[in-house]
């Protein structure tokens, strides 16, 4: 485990709409999460990072508001589903964090991003380099979408990325399995599992 | 059973209302070659064919051309497996950095300087370009379908960028990787993935 000073815990899209029974898409995603227990590792690694007094940061996707896309010539096909289904809708239940996963005082919420990466068109890289962090935990939704590209995203700009399998969910079980089979040990600097990192978090 | 058929239904219904996008007006297009390198096309003939035909056709509609070549020494303080990877395939042999036979270059063709990142936006030389020459269309290709094209793809429609992606003319670092790819994330994010044969159709109609 790096110095815990210079290490970052990020949640992507944390939200609602994913991981609430009463969320939108909770259907497509419980296969996973429910399988996996993501929901209550993610809280364990969150609990773990705020008592070690670890930086905790928060990626969240665009909440859907009306004409919030206006301007945009070609939404690609994720942004094209959301204005119409209005997911993470912006004041509303699934546009909110689920409460076991909820910021605390001090924890950085960066802008939001519109397409996939946490990275992309937002200010989190300058949040996290004004903190002095060079490594990253990223855990949350989804799979092999917002917390893959985040990872990408993160490796480019030069941090050390850790990804935790069973903290993170995908639509589909497959989707999910290729992702931690076969992307992750390639983009990734370490994969590892919830009792792994809390081990060496010495939680 | 029920994810399978939500995620079709959903696919179905993107595809559809992204239909109107499909045009591609000759100089408002790219086909961009990201790292079609020795190194990495040499051992699959059937890559090398389909890259070939890619380059043609986008030459004879007056496309584009853009090679985005991956430096062999990537300058990180983190290397990854995937780094690690495509340096070795790199150093492999003197010319095995140089951009493959079968896409050119052509003197017409603008090629990027190496970049050491996935994404190919990890320069702003190509931001630079699709600005100065008014692109709004991008057609995908690679071998490393699953590293450098997938991180580029999703910094190219963060861009606001029409982007396509030419199934035929990916590969990645094993079948399950470039099915992973194929037939799950990149639908997500590209606006159309389809193979060489229906893009030319698409560009006839």
């Amino acid at each position: 485990m790096p110095d815990i000073k210079n290490t970052a815990l990020v949640l992507v899209d944390p939200y609602n709409d994913f991981l609430s029974r009463r969320g939108q898409v909770w259907l497509m995603m419980r296969n996973v999460a429910l399988s996996n227990g993501m929901i209550a590792k993610a809280r364990s690694i969150l609990k773990a990072a705020r008592d070690r007094g670890m930086t905790v940061a928060y990626a969240p996707h665009h909440r859907w508001r009306p004409n919030g896309l206006t301007g945009r010539k070609y939404l690609h096909p994720t942004q094209f589903m959301q204005e119409r289904s209005h997911i993470f809708a912006e004041g509303r239940f699934g546009g909110k964090f689920l409460s076991e996963l909820a910021p605390a005082d001090g924890d950085i919420i960066s802008s939001e991003h519109s397409c996939s990466s946490g990275f992309a068109g937002t200010d989190l890289h300058p949040q996290l380099q004004a903190r002095g962090i060079t490594h990253l935990i990223i855990i949350g939704l989804v799979t092999n979408s917002c917390i893959e590209a985040t990872a990408r995203s993160a490796v480019d700009l030069g941090y050390h990325v850790t990804l935790v399998t069973d903290a993170v969910a995908a639509f589909a079980p497959i989707e999910h399995d290729l992702a931690i089979r076969e992307n992750y040990p390639r983009i990734g600097h370490q994969v590892t599992d919830t009792s792994t990192l809390l081990e060496s978090m010495g939680a | 059973m029920l994810n399978h058929l939500l995620n079709a239904a959903t696919g179905w219904y993107v595809r559809r209302g992204l239909r109107a996008y499909h045009h591609y007006p000759a100089d408002k297009t790219a086909v961009v070659f990201i790292d079609v390198q020795r190194a990495f096309i040499s051992p699959d003939p059937t890559l090398a064919v389909s890259l070939a035909s890619l380059a043609r056709l986008a030459r004879s509609r007056g496309f584009l051309v853009i090679h985005a070549p991956i430096a062999a020494h990537p300058h990180t303080s983190f290397p990854t497996p995937a780094h690690r990877e495509i340096e070795r395939a790199l150093s492999s042999l003197p010319d095995a950095p140089d951009i493959a036979s079968a896409v050119g270059p052509s003197p017409s063709d603008v090629v990027l300087p190496k970049r050491s990142t996935f994404s190919i936006f990890g320069l702003p030389e190509i931001d630079a370009l699709i600005e100065s020459r008014g692109l709004e269309h991008l057609i995908l290709a690679g071998p490393l379908g699953d590293l450098t094209l997938d991180s580029s793809l999703r910094d190219a429609v963060q861009r606001d960028l029409h982007v396509t992606v030419v199934s035929d003319c990916v590969a990645a670092s094993s079948p399950t990787a470039l099915e992973l790819e194929l037939r799950y994330t990149m639908p997500r994010y590209a606006h159309l993935v389809t193979d060489l044969e229906h893009l030319e159709r698409l560009l006839d109609s």
